[in-house]
């Protein structure tokens, strides 16, 4: 089966031959900043044909001649009409401006983007920064990776964490990238916000199911977030308060029509009232948090077939404490981690059919503890360090062939480093690392092609992904078929299929259900290999006016040589040891069906899913081998999402949304038997021994307890005040688990008895947005 | 420094306004057997009998006298053990090395309970004393390393190292002395900047024979001090562990390197039992001593 959709694959395009027509290629804009539109939809009334603009606004239209009746559609933005006399292939620059045509003000919504129209609905959800930005939020901070944890299928680890999983896998198993660079630590605040500032995002593509070849590397998901490009016609800024942090974006052109800058900039503000506290209080030193995020991007169009980016993203954490005692002794103590992502990008257009995009690009994800204590005769420092490199090339071709085909076809090459928890000890008389043959270095090299469909009532993409990994003393070499087909069966009726494998050649220790800077990421080596994972899912959708969608899909998944720690190996646990041997390799599998029913336009626009799912992991050496349920096994799942516009005037918009979710509670090892036991070898020799040391407190299974069911109810509430044509305001109004729900966010045990914690009562909020 | 910054942590948490209150966590276990038995060619077979309960059960344990212990030597009887009181049961005979046994255990309404083993070696091991200064607190007392040889034989052996000490007429046993080698097991390794050589090995010393099977495993053991009248150390124990009592040793030491750690977030750890429908251990193991 594998090979035969191999084969189908590879040859399909050798059978296809375009007509001998002319071609109309370009790309369609946003006529007030002349930034990129994804998405768009360029239709020929006369043929009847069409196409969407690709990640970088580009299409291509083939097969056409004589006269041509273009269609160009973005949401949010006046259609465009335009009659063409083809007498050669032509390259157009279509902008559109923003607005709403007369026949859409019924129909404001969050349109969807179908930049895979193969894929059903629920294995590529329709998400627009609209909706991320109406979504009722937690102390006003709009977060891409909290709102998709609405959609089915998916669902976070720890409550309020951007941390989230898919279909059964783990969070390392979500390949995160932001323009097109993999960021490999998403989190802020151990996972309660995510670095994605969304004032800084144009556009955010989730699939999780049917993954086309163009992307690899993890088992679960692709979420790929693009950054604004910056205005090519005219400066303009926002600036952003929230109860923690504020927020500033400026953009404008470097020389107009000819290149873009954007700069965009986040701060916490926690550090400022404990600064004032502790002045306040007299204390000694200074300790406090603050993270920070910075995103700049510029581009330079050389010609209409030919564009330079280069982005650049950095954010840090920072704890910080510094103690003085006198005048002799003094401490400092500092926590950090952070990314930094950067991305050369040249797109080239080398004919009207053969669009490319050539990266280059770095990723780096380092955490540091430091700890150092002086006095006046000696010093002493504690470090620890966990770093991960990836620096790679890549490349990305689309060839549209014909209005019905599009092949696609690139290479990777990565080279990535990875020194984990890497310690050294120093003082006056010694200096001592410990991990130095956790070092570890790898190479990747990937290629893939896809062959992408449009036969009217039949979508399909198959393609395959080639990749080899190169590691100290071992090679793997993995190919991985695609294939994804949509068929309309009955008007508005349309069913849908996929089978994909996938390879991940990295994986995440962590044991905590958030994003803990001390997760380690690791390369396979020789011990531990690749993770592997199967998917195939199948779909049914319903439409009614182009309105209201009903969805139901189902999936299952197995996972192969999935990776967790030991038992009892704690993350923070500064052993000397290589990490390969503090693991268990096993088997994962998952299955389940998600059903959404979503309303797309209108006033009142959301959606309703529901989730039965199960997830269940198995290992040697654990359970005795047994399946047992995965932490993140929640059997049932509803969530809610919905907004609803007020009438509106030129002058004001308002709306209100509100979201809800309920949920199985998660999983967690809890001992609830006790048993006696025996003394460890020679206690027996000694006069006395403690109660403890006869005494074994365990469980049958592992994951044996599930926390209670978990749901929250959130509102939101927004005024947009535009103050002129490029000015407005902007307030939100939040208020989050509005009946105070506490749900357990961790239990512990405590002289016998077992606590729960809980950490987001309800929560009310307002957030502050200035547009210029 | 790490208590430290997860204070700071939580305190970020406490300003979130957490919550914190007793729960009950509504478990349903019924008592299952527990055995706990370990063969030991040195000594009589012995066993215990009792009960488990519930985590929020405090008391002490139910120990079972009626049970009817049964032990097999490959598929012949070896014994049926003699009830002694308060859960013990004894077959007063010795069992041998290589050789698997199999014991199955019924009491009253409870599921019978089985469990298997295979008696390991002895372990082989030479040594000698290499005298290397004297006790910084007494210049007349020697101070001595123990040059070991281990030798292996050939498939796997699971060692574990342990010496009992007398101070002032008091007796104290078990492991955890200070040993550098490659076949050091460092699943109870801590880093410990103070000691000789940068860590600890928590509540007992594990001896791996992965990738040196069937060879000399030479090491040392360092810093013993000449026996006085009133401190001692008696003799240095080699136990070669079946696989169940070894994985058995192990998941006690993680338990309660868990239960006193202060990390928030530790894996929790499932005890090891090789006993059929119920807890405990049913393992064997050999003994070599070396007396100082």
């Amino acid at each position: 089966m594998k090979n035969f959709i191999l084969i189908l694959a590879f040859f399909t395009p050798l059978f296809i031959n375009a007509q001998n027509k002319h071609t109309i290629s370009g790309y369609v804009t946003d006529g007030s900043s002349d930034e990129r539109l994804t998405g768009a939809t360029i239709f020929n009334k006369t043929t009847g044909k069409g196409t969407v603009s690709n990640n970088y606004g580009f299409f291509s239209l083939t097969d056409m001649e004589g006269n041509c009746q273009l269609e160009i559609r973005f949401v949010g933005f006046k259609k465009k009409a335009l009659v063409l006399y083809l007498e050669k292939d032509t390259f157009l620059n279509v902008s559109l401006q923003r607005g709403i045509e007369i026949e859409e003000i019924k129909v404001r919504g969050h349109e969807i983007k179908r930049s895979n129209p193969e894929l059903s609905i629920l294995s590529q959800p329709g998400i627009t920064m609209q909706m991320i930005e109406s979504a009722p939020v937690i102390l006003g901070e709009h977060d891409i990776l909290k709102t998709l944890q609405f959609m089915p299928g998916i669902k976070q680890g720890a409550e309020n964490t951007a941390s989230f999983n898919v279909r059964g896998g783990s969070a390392d198993q979500n390949l995160i990238l932001l323009d097109g660079v993999p960021v490999y630590n998403v989190n802020h605040l151990m996972g309660f916000f995510s670095v994605f500032n969304t004032d800084a995002v144009k556009d955010v593509v989730l699939i999780k199911g049917g993954i086309p070849a163009r992307y690899g590397g993890r088992l679960s998901s692709v979420l790929d977030i693009s950054m604004k490009e910056g205005n090519l016609n005219k400066n303009s800024g926002v600036f952003s308060i929230s109860p923690v942090s504020g927020r500033f974006t400026y953009e404008g052109p470097i020389k107009q029509d000819k290149g873009a800058f954007i700069v965009s900039a986040r701060r916490t503000f926690f550090d400022i009232p404990m600064a004032a506290i502790q002045k306040l209080n007299g204390e000694g030193g200074v300790y406090g948090y603050y993270f920070y995020d910075l995103n700049t991007k510029a581009n330079w169009i050389f010609n209409p077939g030919s564009r330079l980016y280069l982005s650049l993203y950095t954010g840090k954490d920072n704890l910080f404490s510094n103690t003085r005692v006198g005048n002799d002794w003094k401490s400092r103590y500092r926590y950090n981690w952070g990314n930094i992502t950067t991305v050369l990008r040249w797109n080239k257009v080398f004919s009207s059919k053969l669009f490319s995009n050539f990266s280059l690009y770095y990723s780096r994800f380092r955490h540091n503890e430091l700890g150092k204590a002086k006095d006046k005769n000696t010093q002493t420092l504690f470090k620890t360090t966990s770093e991960l490199q990836d620096i790679s090339f890549k490349s990305d071709f689309d060839f549209y062939v014909s209005p019905q085909y599009t092949f696609r076809f690139g290479s990777k090459l990565s080279h990535l480093v990875f020194n984990p928890n890497i310690i050294q000890v120093k003082s006056t008389e010694s200096d001592i690392s410990f991990n130095n043959q956790n070092r570890t270095q790898a190479a990747r090299a990937d290629v893939y092609f896809e062959n992408a469909f449009d036969l009217g009532k039949l979508k399909l993409n198959a393609g395959g992904r080639l990749s080899g990994y190169f590691t100290e003393g071992k090679n793997y070499f993995h190919i991985q078929p695609r294939f994804s087909a949509g068929f309309e069966l009955f008007p508005h009726i349309n069913i849908s299929t996929s089978y994909t494998q996938m390879v991940q050649n990295i994986h995440l220790l962590t044991n905590s259900s958030f994003g803990m800077p001390t997760d380690l990421w690791v390369a396979s080596t020789d011990k531990v290999g690749p993770q592997l994972a199967q998917q195939f899912t199948m779909g049914l959708s319903k439409q009614i006016r182009n309105e209201i969608s009903f969805n139901i899909e189902g999936y299952y998944k197995r996972m192969h040589d999935v990776v967790r720690f030991d038992e009892g190996v704690a993350f923070l646990n500064p052993k000397e040891s290589a990490w390969d041997r503090n693991v268990l390799v096993g088997e994962g599998r998952a299955y389940g069906m998600e059903f959404m029913t979503q309303k797309n336009s209108g006033r009142l626009t959301g959606m309703l899913s529901y989730t039965l799912s199960w997830s269940e992991r198995k290992y040697v050496g654990l359970n005795n081998g047994n399946w047992f349920p995965f932490k993140y096994d929640r059997r049932h799942d509803v969530s809610f999402l919905a907004e609803y516009r007020f009438k509106e005037s030129w002058k004001t918009t308002r709306s209100f949304s509100i979201g809800f979710t309920l949920q199985s509670g998660n999983n967690l090892s809890v001992a609830d038997v006790e048993y006696e036991g025996l003394l460890t070898p020679g206690r027996e020799l000694a006069d006395y021994h403690y109660d403890w040391e006869v005494i074994r407190q365990t469980y049958d299974n592992p994951n044996n307890f599930k926390m209670p069911t978990f749901h929250h109810l959130d509102i939101g509430y927004s005024i947009v005040k535009q103050k002129t044509d490029s000015k407005s305001v902007t307030w939100s109004f939040s208020v989050y688990n509005v009946y105070n729900r506490m749900n357990p966010w961790y239990y512990y045990k405590s002289e016998g008895k077992v606590k729960q914690v809980s950490l987001f009562p309800i929560i009310p909020s307002v957030g502050f947005k200035y547009e210029f | 420094m790490k208590k430290k910054s997860f204070l700071i942590i939580l305190g970020f948490w406490i300003l979130f306004s957490s919550c914190e209150e007793e729960v009950t966590l509504d478990f349903d276990n019924e008592p299952k057997l527990c055995l706990n038995c370990i063969l030991n060619p040195d000594s009589v077979v012995s066993a215990k009998l009792t009960l488990s309960h519930r985590l929020d059960n405090s008391g002490k344990f139910e120990t079972v006298d009626n049970g009817n212990l049964t032990l097999y030597e490959g598929n012949e009887l070896f014994g049926i053990f003699e009830p002694q009181g308060n859960g013990r049961y004894l077959i007063n005979k010795r069992p041998v090395e290589g050789k698997t046994y199999k014991i199955i255990a019924e009491a009253g309404s409870y599921n019978t309970i089985s469990a298997t083993t295979i008696l390991p070696d002895f372990p082989v091991v030479e040594y000698s004393k290499e005298i290397i200064g004297h006790a910084s607190y007494d210049s007349t007392l020697d101070v001595y390393n123990l040059n070991v040889q281990l030798k292996d034989k050939p498939g796997k052996d699971n060692y574990w190292i342990y010496e009992n000490n007398v101070v002032s007429g008091v007796k104290y046993g078990g492991g955890g002395r200070e040993i550098n080698t490659l076949f050091i097991d460092d699943f109870n390794k801590e880093i410990d900047t103070e000691v000789k050589y940068g860590f600890t090995l928590f509540l007992g010393v594990r001896l791996s024979d992965e990738g040196y099977d069937g060879q000399s495993m030479d090491f040392v053991i360092s810093d013993f001090i000449e026996a006085t009248e009133y401190r001692y150390t008696e003799a240095v124990h080699f136990l070669n562990a079946d696989e169940h009592y070894d994985k058995y040793i192990k998941t006690s030491i993680l338990n309660r390197i868990k239960e006193t750690s202060d990390l928030p977030f530790f894996e929790p750890v499932q005890m090891y039992s090789n006993i059929q429908n119920g807890y405990g251990i049913f393992g064997s193991c050999a003994i070599t001593s070396v007396k100082l």
